[in-house]
């Protein structure tokens, strides 16, 4: 029947071979069949790689590889298998040549060519004319759509697909302003941009990038953003959990969460930010200076649960910064944990 | 009676500079704040002592004057677990709420000078009732007693 896949068939052939034993228990009967073999000789290096390779012309997998759409896993990667080797010869203290194999410590993206030893099942001269023969194949780490919004930069590493940068992530253009330095040899000026980010479901960053171009700047700023993103926490996915203030310069802000259907009823730096942060219901008041980076670094403090970052008053690190003042919005089960009694919520609204 | 800005103060302090236990002394007040305090979950004990050991043995042997009361203090991740005490009534200005108000301020709504208490908040009570003289808000709203607002905890 062709709907019976041939592994089905396969595995029914395997399990009715005949055993040695009458036992049912298949795995006992596995561990047995292997005791009862004759101890294999160890071949040589390069007999076991000949034999590797004629197994390997025959295997159909050789088709894809050669084809150029599947690396080939038996020869080491140059970039990707990276390793630092320390060899020590036998001294007083061991008889024994003891050999140390370092790998991931140093970015690979600071390998350089040929230069690093390559720890593969074959001899270096036989992989370096097998890598001639096939014409091996570099792997791409970063999806192709993502390499091409960011610049590929490979020190991105956000853990977002193409599809979500392009198309789920909300963004907005804060500021956008001609910056000017004056030298001796007359103006520089620069375009700058303050760049708002966020998932809409309690992802949300800012960043702000200058270049002499105002499309360099923006892919800039837009970067920073990203990679300054961090979770906030909501209250039914959709307001905060308590109502906070916090002064930041001359920018004093308090937010209140509010009811279903309320709406952002407040400043519009803040509304953008909490619209990109995916909270829908809040009302706010900003006294004192109205100024966009304040009041939106101010919100930030405020929402991120920055909790006693490392180096904090100069655990080890220095001083606290000011930026990573606060504990920021907690939600109810922190609390709950942290008391370890339970919040009954009495808010009408 | 002692006002209780002294207890507050100290208590605040000694949470911010992260001390293990704070002792204060032996009065009605005290007890019932630090009662309030433990039923809510910002204190980990209180005990009976003296000014120098946290033993109820020896608070049974000594004098009026070296009674303390020891109490615990609570951490977690680097944090405590109480980060302030404000006080609401003062000697400028008394604020008593009566149940209306205090319905107001526990479902988050500002009763006259009153604010809401924000999530986690709690509200201590001083009321005229004998049995239970020193309440928290919610607990005073179950028992309908009214009285004296003294300091909210967060």
């Amino acid at each position: 029947m062709q709907s019976t896949s041939r592994l089905v068939r396969h595995a029914f052939a395997r399990s009715s071979r005949p055993t040695s034993q009458s036992t049912p228990s298949p795995i006992f009967l596995r561990c047995k069949s292997s005791s009862s073999r004759a101890p294999k000789r160890e071949e040589p290096e390069n007999v076991k790689a000949a034999r590797v390779r004629q197994a390997l012309k025959d295997h159909p997998a050789l088709a894809l590889m050669q084809r150029g759409s599947f690396p080939n896993l038996m020869v080491s990667d140059r970039a990707l298998d990276h390793k630092e080797t320390a060899v020590f010869p036998p001294s007083s203290d061991s008889p024994y040549e003891n050999k140390v194999i370092i790998r991931n410590d140093t970015s690979f993206f600071l390998a350089e060519d040929g230069s690093k030893e390559g720890g593969s099942m074959e001899d270096a001269e036989e992989s370096q004319g097998r890598e001639e023969e096939e014409g091996r194949e570099k792997t791409k780490e970063i999806d192709p759509g993502a390499a091409e919004i960011l610049g590929a930069d490979p020190l991105m590493n956000i853990p977002l697909s193409s599809g979500e940068i392009k198309h789920g992530l909300h963004r907005y253009n804060l500021l956008s302003r001609r910056v000017t330095l004056q030298t001796g040899k007359g103006k520089q000026h620069r375009g700058s941009l303050l760049c708002l980010v966020g998932n809409g479901e309690g992802l949300v960053g800012v960043g702000s990038g200058t270049n002499q171009s105002h499309t360099a700047a923006d892919t800039k700023a837009f970067k920073q953003a990203l990679r300054n993103m961090d979770y906030v926490e909501r209250f039914e996915n959709r307001t905060l959990w308590t109502e906070m203030e916090c002064k930041f310069g001359a920018t004093r802000v308090v937010l209140r969460p509010r009811p279903i259907g309320f709406g952002l009823r407040c400043n519009p730096w803040i509304n953008r930010v909490l619209k990109a942060a995916g909270i829908k219901d809040a009302s706010a008041k900003v006294w004192g200076s109205r100024n966009p980076y304040q009041v939106v670094t101010a919100t930030l403090r405020m929402l991120y649960a920055g909790n006693a970052p490392l180096g904090m008053g100069d655990g080890i690190g220095g001083k606290g910064r000011r930026l990573e003042k606060g504990s920021g919005m907690r939600s109810a089960a922190d609390i709950e944990r942290e008391r370890g009694r339970k919040l009954v919520p009495l808010r009408t609204f | 009676m002692v006002l209780p800005h002294d207890f507050c103060a100290h208590l605040q302090n000694a949470f911010r500079a992260r001390h293990q236990q704070v002792v204060v002394h032996h009065t009605r007040q005290n007890l019932g704040i630090l009662s309030i305090l433990l039923r809510s979950g910002f204190i980990s004990s209180i005990n009976r002592g003296t000014i120098t050991s946290s033993s109820p043995d020896d608070f049974n042997t000594a004098s009026d004057v070296q009674r303390r009361i020891w109490a615990d203090l609570k951490y977690r991740e680097d944090r405590p677990v109480l980060n302030a005490i404000k006080l609401i009534s003062k000697p400028s200005k008394s604020i008593n709420v009566d149940l209306t108000d205090l319905r107001l301020i526990c479902s988050g709504r500002r009763a006259k000078q009153v604010k809401a208490l924000r999530m986690g908040e709690i509200a201590i009570i001083r009321t005229q009732n004998r049995e239970n003289e020193w309440l928290e808000a919610r607990e005073a709203l179950e028992l309908g007693l009214d009285g004296e607002i003294i300091c909210r905890v967060s």
